[in-house]
């Protein structure tokens, strides 16, 4: 090797290495303030650390999909302002929403429910404001919400979490009212199953509460239900039954979905189990 | 020929073993019954089923080329499965370990077992359109070291060890009791096998009936009794020629040869030459053809295309594949406009992908950001999928985002 192609290389070297040195960063601790910035909803400054840890450490997918995420958050929240078609705006908005519900920044996400909601005024809309609401204990605000709906567009769900609503705010006859009402159809998704169980916990009804998360749990797919039980274990709703054995075991609870573990030909790119097909790991 | 045939399977079994495990090769993409699997979805769909490659075809063909001429020779001379089996009784009698004989009749009907396993497979198989009784299969246990591509996630079950566990007890006691009843690969060389161009002649006249060659049959093929060996089940081993207490004297009472029409006789040399010959050719077949394992396309192809040649990681299977190609048909913020077509040869390392576009709708960078970056899924309730490719050479943060931005801002 020449000795001006070695010491390129070197000065190359040093170019790329200084940052992280005068920061006295790891790729791990550049990922870790990416993450704490992202919490602060400063994603400009997220995105610079996220890519000081994948220049740190290119081989880890990781910290490249943490970086490409915060990237493509940046660009939607832009175009969240500015796109004018609406198919293309609400999708806009609910990735946006699912990568704050995520992350844990409600804030972030009221806003974007808000928007949501003042276009589409539509008992999900409701419904996922309300859950963002009571995430932030904002129940007066999301009883409020849920209650402007109406008989004509209220849901079993909207009902459920209006009387989890009003029972966080001490109305408990009201809620005991509301849920003494409310029967889940057979139909019902695992979705409205999983407020209804919630709504029972929080007046009280604790075996119906029970044996309505375990018929939830039941119609969840294997791939999502780890989700669940994480949820349910950490709902404040929850809290009451978290030390019962009826709860461990409602925990316990497993799917009666069948979901292959592969993807089974040429539908791979529908199915919710191609991440984990054989010879992956990484991929959600 | 003993030691000839011996040395053969040797080199044939030291090739997988060392591929396996020196290399690190993807040997699943060389078993021929590997090609048998994927013969229906590649004729419906252009892809090839799970990390198969169209190198099965190519191998399938070579060996069905053997049988048509030499019989179930790749039973006898390359299938490592075979060796192993046989070298097991082999190793067992040396040992003192006395061998089982199977009545005929038994055996005859312990024999049409192995059509039965091959339906079972095949329409399994084609069914679920995955191997699904990969799992179970010693030979899969073997040439992933039971980690499919090099992962943590073992999708071999325990069945898979109890097959070579009873596989390896009952070759101690008989001669290949797997290839003999049980192998689906068995099941579809059979029947080509009984028509073969070659087989082992017995002159009657200068037969004594010794019966010696009847016995040192590994099929347990009644040699002594035929005037020619057109079983199906015949390895073109040679044993019963070597065994033969005539061998050598004058022209022997037992000859290997072709159809009278190709010469009144064949060098034993020539089998090898053969096996040899087609296994190298179908080899080299998959390399100078390399077709593409995994095929999609989206669109109406323009007038004019343009291609970009990737190296991926992470495309290690079709289910990869057709991943690969849900993230560029994402119809987010970087959807990919236009025509697009998708070439891949998936494997466990890098995988070699070829991506045809439209080079007025997109171009290179667009498409290496719309394989690489997490996209949310609409229909499953704006989940996030995270991808799992990595391309060789790309590097993501050389971005200005102030410049995205202001190209993003400029959007009709």
């Amino acid at each position: 090797m020449k000795p001006s192609s070695l010491l390129i290389g070197l000065m190359t070297a040093v170019v790329l290495i200084c940052p992280a040195i005068s920061r006295g960063e790891t790729a791990q601790q550049a990922f870790e303030r990416g993450d704490q910035l992202v919490a602060q909803s400063d994603f400009r400054e997220a995105l610079q650390a996220h890519a000081a840890a994948v220049r740190a450490d290119r081989s880890n997918q990781e910290y490249i999909q943490r970086f490409m995420l915060v990237r493509q958050i940046i660009l939607l929240r832009a175009n969240l302002d500015q796109e004018r078609d609406f198919q293309r705006w609400y999708r806009t908005a609910k990735s946006l929403r699912s990568f704050y519900v995520s992350e844990g920044i409600y804030s972030e996400a009221l806003l974007v429910d808000k928007r949501l909601h003042a276009k589409m005024n539509s008992a999900s809309s409701a419904a996922q404001l309300a859950e963002t609401q009571l995430a932030m204990g904002k129940n007066a605000d999301a009883a409020q919400v849920l209650e402007a709906l109406g008989p004509s567009k209220g849901t079993a769900n909207t009902q459920a979490l209006l009387c989890i609503a009003l029972a966080k705010q001490g109305q408990t006859s009201e809620a005991r009212e509301i849920a003494a009402g409310i029967a889940p159809s057979d139909s019902a998704d695992t979705g409205t199953l999983y407020s209804l169980a919630r709504m029972h916990a929080v007046v009280g009804n604790h075996d119906q509460a029970l044996s309505t998360l375990t018929r939830c749990f039941e119609g969840v797919p294997p791939s999502r239900l780890d989700d669940f039980r994480s949820h349910a274990s950490e709902s404040p709703e929850f809290a009451a039954l978290a030390s019962t054995d009826g709860f461990a075991e409602a925990l316990e609870t497993k799917s009666k979905v069948v979901e292959s573990q592969c993807s089974a030909g040429s539908s791979c790119s529908g199915c919710p189990m191609r991440g984990q097909c054989p010879s992956s790991g990484d991929g959600r | 020929m003993k030691k000839t045939r011996r040395a053969v399977q040797f080199g044939f079994l030291a090739i997988v073993v060392g591929g396996i495990f020196a290399v690190g090769a993807n040997c699943e993409r060389w078993c021929p019954f590997g090609g048998v699997e994927g013969v229906y979805t590649y004729a419906s769909e252009g892809n090839m089923l799970c990390s198969l490659g169209v190198s099965n075809f190519f191998i399938l063909g070579g060996v069905l080329l053997i049988t048509v001429l030499l019989r179930r020779a790749f039973c006898g001379y390359m299938c490592p499965l075979g060796t192993i089996s046989e070298w097991l009784r082999g190793l067992a009698r040396r040992l003192g370990v006395p061998g089982l004989r199977v009545p005929h009749r038994v055996d005859r009907v312990l024999a049409s077992l192995k059509y039965a396993v091959l339906a079972v497979i095949l329409v399994a198989t084609y069914r679920a359109g995955e191997l699904i009784f990969r799992g179970f299969d010693p030979c899969y246990a073997l040439i992933t070291m039971n980690s499919p591509q090099g992962t943590d996630i073992a999708d071999i079950t325990v069945w898979a060890y109890v097959v070579a566990g009873a596989i390896a007890l009952a070759s101690l006691v008989m001669v290949m009791p797997f290839c003999r009843w049980f192998c689906p690969m068995a099941a579809v060389l059979s029947p080509i096998s009984r028509f073969a161009l070659t087989r082992i002649e017995r002159d009657a006249e200068a037969c004594r009936g010794c019966g010696q060659c009847s016995e040192h049959c590994p099929t347990a093929i009644p040699v002594d009794q035929l005037q020619q060996v057109k079983a199906a089940r015949c390895l073109s081993c040679m044993n019963c020629v070597d065994s033969c207490p005539r061998k050598g004297k004058g022209d022997g009472a037992l000859r290997w040869r072709p159809p009278r029409w190709l010469g009144p006789r064949w060098p034993q040399a020539a089998l090898i030459g053969i096996l040899l010959a087609c296994t190298t050719a179908a080899v080299a077949a998959s390399y100078l053809f390399a077709i593409p394992s995994f095929v999609k396309t989206h669109g109406d192809p323009p007038a004019e295309v343009t291609q970009i040649r990737l190296q991926v990681k992470g495309l290690t299977c079709r289910g990869r594949a057709n991943q690969f190609f849900y993230f560029l048909e994402r119809d987010d913020l970087w959807e990919v406009p236009g025509y697009f077509k998708v070439e891949a040869w998936p494997g466990p390392d890098l995988a070699d992908v070829i991506v045809t576009f439209d080079p007025a709708a997109t171009d290179e960078r667009a498409i290496q950001r719309a394989i690489t970056a997490p996209y949310y899924d609409a229909a499953a309730d704006f989940a996030r999928r995270d991808s799992p490719f990595r391309i060789e050479g790309y590097d993501p943060t050389e971005i200005d985002i102030d410049r995205e931005l202001d190209a993003l801002l400029q959007l009709p």
